[in-house]
């Protein structure tokens, strides 16, 4: 089969899942009927990505359910770190040996660099370990093998997250409510909200002409400009947030319809006026599991400062190494532990001479400034060797690199278009979630009962734009027909 | 607790309050649905200003075309534009004769390979790459030979005829002549192309007429204006062309599945209409009578110099969605060419086969997958299939280095006996 043809049918199977499921969730009421339907259908969908893949995941299931059995017995710290060698060993044995052995010239190793990786570990298996780490802190939590199974394995989030806990996702497991109209509504809208900002991650990747996208920029051998990596930086940060936050709009709205609520992933991140608030807004379901299950516990071992920031480091390299085994992403963590340990003690300087930086101006330099920093933070994220990450950051300071500009120009109105009307959507955004407090207290009028169905019932006036800003996106590469790939797949 | 809120769901009309509510929701559908086109045709309007202002233009040479007095209009020689077609645009180089050509080249009197001079309109002049281009692809494939490609848009016989004798006269040695006779040759030769004098000089008609409705016209300015619009409007209209609803409207003169041009090998067409929508002066039948008449001329001329002349028919999408193999064309280009052509050629059965392959559920799948979308000309699968019947003709019976003239009264009496190639393709 064909990758587009792979996808389709992947897509269909995936709307089909979605409707069976549905129908079991409101028409069944028995709890073990409709936990078995949702289970059967994740397991059908998660199958077609390849039998192997289910295997570790059903093998990963029932050991993380007997550990966890131990674990409530016994909830001394050996059974904890047996569990998590157990989850830590399977993660390094698919994740990152086959990425360790290629470099390692040792002959027996090699069988180990071709293990494919199973679609999602990353995300499952930080969800078993969070549940362990829930059980030895004494959580009453108390699932079924089916439950658990279902925790594990639960379609909407299976392959790319948002990572879920235990206690938020048993009760609703155990629910014997049918999905509402409100649920199925929300749940589409924030389906169609993620399917427009992938195809715009697409479009950004791939650019209105052709070669001429973020893709074909990082990949070009060398010889950019300042302007051009800066461009390439901004324009991959909104890429890859484009991409995984319209992912993650996918699957909250999924699960949303079947009347499940999981995790947020994004809150408007190019929003964040300093680097501390822009971890607590990107790729939330992990920095928070990251903060609560590693930073927190480390960082009260010991009361010094240094140990904070050591901490703080370390916490970041994990989120970077989670990504990926490699030197690059390593350095992108490095760089993010730092960035955060700087701004620490910039509010440190901040609180010892007592000065009130406050003001528009402040919060805009404040805010233009962070995302300089997050924005350069990309390169070794997204830059193919570690030789070309050092490129790009040579030609960002050599002053004679911004005489000109390589990259097509296309590429700039692109990206600089897309942000300024990212940016307008959000204030529209804001500026409708202002009214709609101050409509809660205010008389009913003819006036405030039509801004009270603007603001209510968005999506009447939102779903043409919605429509004509999918169909621009798409006119827009008419050469990029081929399969689409979801980025954070590969991690 | 669902039963209880069925029970209360009631039948009847909507109270005041909702009612408006229903209203007010409707108009703001609609307002949103009319901003939404709008925004998107201004950004279209905009986005295709910047794109087609930067793109290509007929540059100093006007896409290469010239007066010319024996044929009215002719390529100019040594020119080189970038010509666009259809949203799409490729490199196009003429020769020292004025004919299409992989480059500028000086073409010399005689050529040490033999030479085989193609006579034809667009289809054999290529709308597209040489590279992609039928002719530029049998080219590649048959090093051995030198490939004339005289080929101009517009062309019918009576032009055929003319640039053969202008080589003739120019002294430019050839070893065989391919004629590619198009559909539209009738409608050409009946009400476009008039004879001017005894010299078989020809100048086009002065009235025209089009076929054209709102929606033709409205299609039209879409296509040159709004690049992104105009990609909505195809996917729709591809996939009605692929279920198999051969109507497109696209302001090139009616139904591209049915142009007057194309249709008379299946029904009747206009004998009093002008040019283009009609046959007159001639009509149909007169127009086929003048081909034949050209072409008469043409094969006489090159008998005389002992030139072997072949003849090629291929199909527009009016004669694959509507005709059969053995088109009216087919069968008067097989008997003309008896004991007159070296070979003839017909690509209607290969297009007929790429039909019936098509599913049943997707019918029309032929003509998406070889012709330019919009177009009656081939796209570059439709190219390739065409290359191939015609490279396999030239493999069953090769071109030669032809030997010294004979005299005219040696060809006359050669006429008479009627003799002609025996390894001639006659399917």
């Amino acid at each position: 089969m064909s990758g587009e043809h792979e996808m389709l049918f992947r897509a269909l199977l995936y709307i089909v899942a979605l409707g069976l499921g549905l129908l079991v969730l409101a028409k069944v009421r028995s709890r073990g009927v409709r936990q078995a339907g949702l289970l059967i259908a994740s397991y059908a969908l998660y199958l077609t990505w390849g039998a192997w893949f289910l295997a570790v995941l059903l093998a990963s299931t029932v050991i993380n359910f007997l550990i966890g059995r131990w674990l409530k017995r016994q909830p001394t710290p050996l059974v904890l770190w047996a569990g998590l060698a157990f989850n830590l060993l399977l993660l390094a044995t698919f994740k990152y040996v086959p990425g360790i052995t290629i470099s390692i010239p040792v002959a027996s190793l090699q069988k180990f660099s071709h293990l494919a990786l199973p679609l999602g570990i990353s995300f499952w298996t930080f969800q078993a370990m969070s549940y362990l780490f829930d059980l030895y802190r004494g959580e009453e939590i108390d699932p079924s093998l089916l439950e658990f199974a279902l925790y594990m394995a639960f379609f909407p989030v299976v392959i790319s997250g948002p990572i879920c806990r235990m206690p938020d996702m048993l009760p609703q497991f155990r629910s014997q409510m049918p999905p509402s109209r409100d649920d199925i509504g929300r749940g589409l809208c924030r389906i169609a909200t993620g399917l427009l900002m992938m195809q715009i991650a697409q479009l950004l990747g791939k650019g209105m002409l052709t070669g001429q996208g973020i893709n074909a920029g990082f990949d070009q051998a060398a010889g950019w400009s300042g302007p051009d990596v800066w461009l390439l930086a901004l324009g991959y940060g909104l890429q890859v947030f484009f991409d995984f936050a319209g992912y993650s709009h996918l699957a909250i709205g999924v699960a949303r319809v079947v009347g499940f609520v999981v995790p947020e992933n994004f809150a408007r991140p190019f929003a964040s006026t300093t680097p501390s608030i822009f971890w607590t807004r990107w790729h939330m379901s992990l920095s928070f599991w990251i903060r609560d299950y590693v930073f927190l516990p480390l960082a009260m071992l010991r009361r010094e400062e240094w140990w904070r920031k050591l901490c703080l480091l370390l916490a970041m390299v994990l989120f970077g190494i989670w990504h990926k085994g490699t030197l690059l992403f390593v350095l992108f963590g490095c760089y993010h532990g730092v960035l955060l340990i700087l701004h620490r003690q910039a509010q440190q300087v901040e609180q010892r001479f007592n000065w009130a930086l406050a003001g528009k101006a402040w919060t805009f330099f404040s805010w233009l400034l962070t995302m300089a920093f997050i924005s350069l933070g990309w390169i070794f994220f997204r830059a193919n060797s570690l030789a070309q990450a050092g490129a790009m950051f040579s030609a960002l300071i050599s002053p004679a690199a911004y005489s000109s500009h390589v990259l097509h120009q296309s590429l700039y109105l692109l990206i600089l278009g897309l942000a300024v009307s990212y940016a307008v959507v959000l204030v529209v955004i804001n500026g409708l979630d202002r009214h709609s407090e101050r409509l809660e207290a205010a008389a009913v009028t003819s006036r405030s009962e039509l801004m009270a169905t603007v603001i209510r019932d968005r999506w009447v006036w939102v779903a043409p734009m919605w429509a004509a800003a999918c169909v621009l996106v798409m006119t827009l590469m008419p050469q990029a027909r081929a399969a689409n790939v979801f980025m954070y797949r590969s991690f | 607790m669902s039963i209880v809120q069925t029970s209360t769901i009631s039948v009847g009309p909507l109270p005041p309050r909702a009612g408006r509510q229903l209203r007010l929701k409707l108009a703001l559908f609609v307002a949103s649905l009319i901003f939404s086109v709008a925004g998107f045709v201004a950004f279209d309007y905009f986005y295709s200003a910047a794109i087609l202002g930067g793109a290509v233009s007929g540059g100093p040479h006007g896409f290469c075309f010239v007066r010319d007095p024996q044929r009215s209009f002719a390529f100019q020689p040594n020119c080189s534009c970038i010509r666009p077609w259809l949203g799409n645009s490729y490199a196009f180089n003429t020769n020292s004769l004025g004919f299409r050509d992989e480059r500028i080249r000086q073409v010399p009197l005689t050529s040490s390979q033999p030479r085989i001079l193609v006579l034809g309109d667009s289809a054999p002049e290529g709308m597209t790459s040489w590279q992609d281009s039928f002719i530029g692809r049998i080219a590649a494939n048959f090093p051995q030979y030198e490939f004339l490609n005289s080929s101009v848009e517009g062309y019918s016989p009576s032009n055929y005829l003319n640039t053969a004798r202008m080589l003739i006269n120019q002294g430019i040695q050839f070893d065989e002549a391919i004629v590619f006779i198009d559909i539209s040759d009738a409608q050409d030769e009946a009400a476009f192309f008039h004879d001017v004098g005894s010299s078989g000089a020809v100048m086009t008609a002065s009235q025209k007429s089009a076929k054209a409705n709102w929606y033709s016209n409205l299609r039209l300015w879409i296509n040159n204006q709004l690049l992104l619009t105009n990609d909505v409007f195809d996917f729709f209209e591809k996939g009605l062309v692929r279920f198999g609803w051969y109507h497109l409207e696209l302001g090139h003169g009616g139904n591209e599945f049915d142009l007057e041009r194309s249709a008379w090998t299946y029904r009747k067409v206009s004998d009093v209409d002008p040019y283009e929508t009609g046959y007159a002066p001639l009509g149909l039948e007169g127009g086929i009578r003048r081909e034949k008449e050209k072409m008469d001329l043409l094969w006489q001329e090159l008998k005389q110099r002992n030139i072997p002349i072949s003849v090629v028919v291929y199909p527009w999408p009016a004669q694959v969605a509507h005709d059969t193999a053995d088109s009216r064309q087919v069968r008067i280009w097989r008997d003309w060419c008896e004991g007159k052509c070296k070979r003839f050629v017909t690509l209607f059965p290969a297009f007929f086969a790429i039909k019936d392959q098509c599913p049943r559920t997707q019918p029309g799948c032929w003509y998406l997958s070889h012709f330019i979308f919009g177009d009656t000309h081939y796209n570059s699968a439709g190219d390739a299939v065409v290359a191939n019947v015609i490279g396999n003709a030239l493999l069953d019976s090769p071109a030669s280095k032809r030997p010294a003239p004979i005299s005219s009264q040696d060809a006359d009496s050669q006429s008479r006996n009627g003799s002609s190639d025996p390894s001639g393709v006659r399917p």
